[in-house]
């Protein structure tokens, strides 16, 4: 079976989206938001998989992680970088780069690859099947 | 199909309700630090601004509600009728002042009769009442309750001592079966810490709880004391749990019960019969992965008859539409009933006429 067929939507200039901002663009009536996480670019579908909510507008943090020290102690910490975004609807957390929701691995925002080719953002789409 | 949303906060500036009032208590509110009027609990609901309404429904202020961004709101939610409640009184059992919670009541309910309430827009509010004195909230529920924009009568359940089934409470019983308005228990987050077990660390902690033991205490008193039979004509609807504690406190009851009837003599059928007889609102909606395990419980509580759909917007954990909707497991009709139906066979939504259309516009939203 050949690869479905995709087909590259340019979203800006890589120097546009500076490392830690992120564009909303609709493509084909879909809103999908593209993070430039310093190291990378990823793209996610703009609707949380709990009510449907904007969750590319959400916060990008670092995530909090916890380990139970000798002798007790619960340490907290944070991840080094900026990975998780929360809906700003109701605060479901999501892995930016995989969509993977954090509570419950199990479900997951879309995703979708992007291209940085010749000074440009471009998010790779599947073509509809028409 | 109507879509009721039967509980929504209304961010008010207390400082406005206090123009209502007549001097003494008007300064003494007016005057008073927020958190000191009205005592609040553990944790910030936010989660550091990380949950942010701030661009939900543009030009509006999400922190405080302006009487005209009601209809915009109501719009983003698609609903068509909202039942609009007080954010600031949301622990007013917590007052141990009486002036001061009676007169928080009044100034509430002039201010939203006189400049929020627009029954033809859908837009209602509830009487609260200052259980702190009986006989005072059974006057005001006598003087606003036949007001049109009024659908309700809304006791806050927390703190609230005794447990609201007791006699203590009967006046305010008494006002409300005669001007023919419904019964809202509302739990809020707050009342677990500071009055039962205190120490928790954590908002989730005392979020999870608190609803629930203070919808459980009033559940357990309001049939245990026989209130459904002293006052048979009044209807109750117990909002801001979920539901999948009902078959808990049910099976629980009724096994008591069957135990120890001769402490609840007033009863003539289950426990869990009662609460088959009361109507709760859908918020927050817990969708286990496994839809068979809701439908269960859907079942164990006779929900297309007896739930009624609430968003709770503004607060972090609200619901919209699609909450209902997309259950698989629900008929239309069904859905039908628990968004707006069972609302407007239950409240009193005088002056409202559904608009001459097929479905709502904005069911098209809620399939999001
Ligand atoms: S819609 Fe995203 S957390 Fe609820």
């Amino acid at each position: 079976m050949s690869a479905p067929a995709t087909r590259l939507v340019r979203v800006a200039p890589t120097a546009d989206i500076a490392p830690g901002e992120r564009r909303i663009v609709e493509v084909d009536g879909r809103s999908i938001g593209v993070f430039n996480l310093g190291d990378g670019f990823s793209a996610i579908a703009n609707v949380c998989v709990h009510q449907g909510g904007p969750v590319c507008w959400g916060r990008v943090e670092p995530r909090v992680h916890a380990e139970v020290m000798p002798g007790g102690e619960v340490r907290e910490s944070l991840s080094p970088a900026p990975d998780t975004i929360a809906c700003p609807w109701h605060g479901w957390e999501y892995d930016v780069r995989t969509g993977t929701c954090l509570a419950n691995p199990r479900k997951a925002l879309r995703t979708f690859p992007v291209v940085v080719r010749d000074g440009d953002v471009y998010l790779e789409i599947a073509e509809r099947a028409s | 199909m109507t879509i009721v949303d039967v509980d929504a906060h209304y961010l008010e500036d207390y400082t406005v309700l206090a123009d209502y009032l007549d001097e003494p208590v008007r300064s003494r509110i007016r005057n008073q630090p927020q958190g000191w009027l009205v005592p609040n609990s553990t944790g910030d609901r936010y989660l550091s601004g990380r949950i942010n309404r701030d661009r939900d429904v543009p030009g509006t202020n999400p922190r405080r509600t302006q009487p005209d961004e009601v209809p915009r709101i109501m719009e983003f939610l698609g609903v068509d009728i909202s039942v609009q409640i007080s954010n600031l009184m949301l622990t007013l059992p917590n007052m141990n002042s009486r002036e001061l919670a009676v007169g928080l009541c009044q100034g509430y309910a002039e201010y939203m009769i006189d400049k929020v309430c627009d029954p033809a827009k859908g837009v209602f509010s509830t009487v609260i009442v200052p259980t702190q004195d009986p006989a005072k909230a059974a006057d005001l529920v006598r003087r606003y309750g036949r007001a049109p924009g009024m659908s309700s009568v809304t006791f806050i359940t927390q703190w609230a001592q005794p447990p609201l089934g007791d006699i203590h409470y009967d006046p305010i019983y008494e006002a409300s079966a005669e001007v023919g308005l419904p019964i809202v228990y509302h739990a809020s987050g707050a009342g677990l810490d500071h009055f039962l077990i205190d120490g928790f660390q954590k908002f989730i902690e005392t979020y999870t709880l608190g609803f629930l033991f203070h919808n459980l205490a009033t559940l357990v008193s309001v049939i245990v004391q026989g209130l459904p039979e002293r006052f048979p004509s009044l209807r109750f609807i117990f909002q801001e749990s979920g539901i999948a504690y009902l078959p808990g406190i049910m099976y629980r009851l009724d096994e008591a019960y069957l135990k120890r009837r001769s402490e609840a003599p007033l009863l003539t059928k289950l426990p869990s019969e009662y609460i088959r007889s009361f109507y709760f609102g859908t918020q927050p909606l817990e969708r286990p992965e496994n839809d068979e395990h809701l439908a269960a419980i859907f079942d164990m509580v006779d929900a297309e008859d007896r739930l009624v759909f609430a968003t709770d917007y503004p607060h972090f954990d609200y619901d919209r539409p699609s909450a209902i909707t997309t259950l698989p497991f629900v008929s239309e009709e069904g859905k039908r009933k628990i968004l707006g139906d069972n609302a407007l066979s239950v409240y009193r939504f005088d002056g409202w006429t559904p608009p001459e259309r097929e479905t709502s516009p904005l069911v098209a939203g809620v399939a999001r």
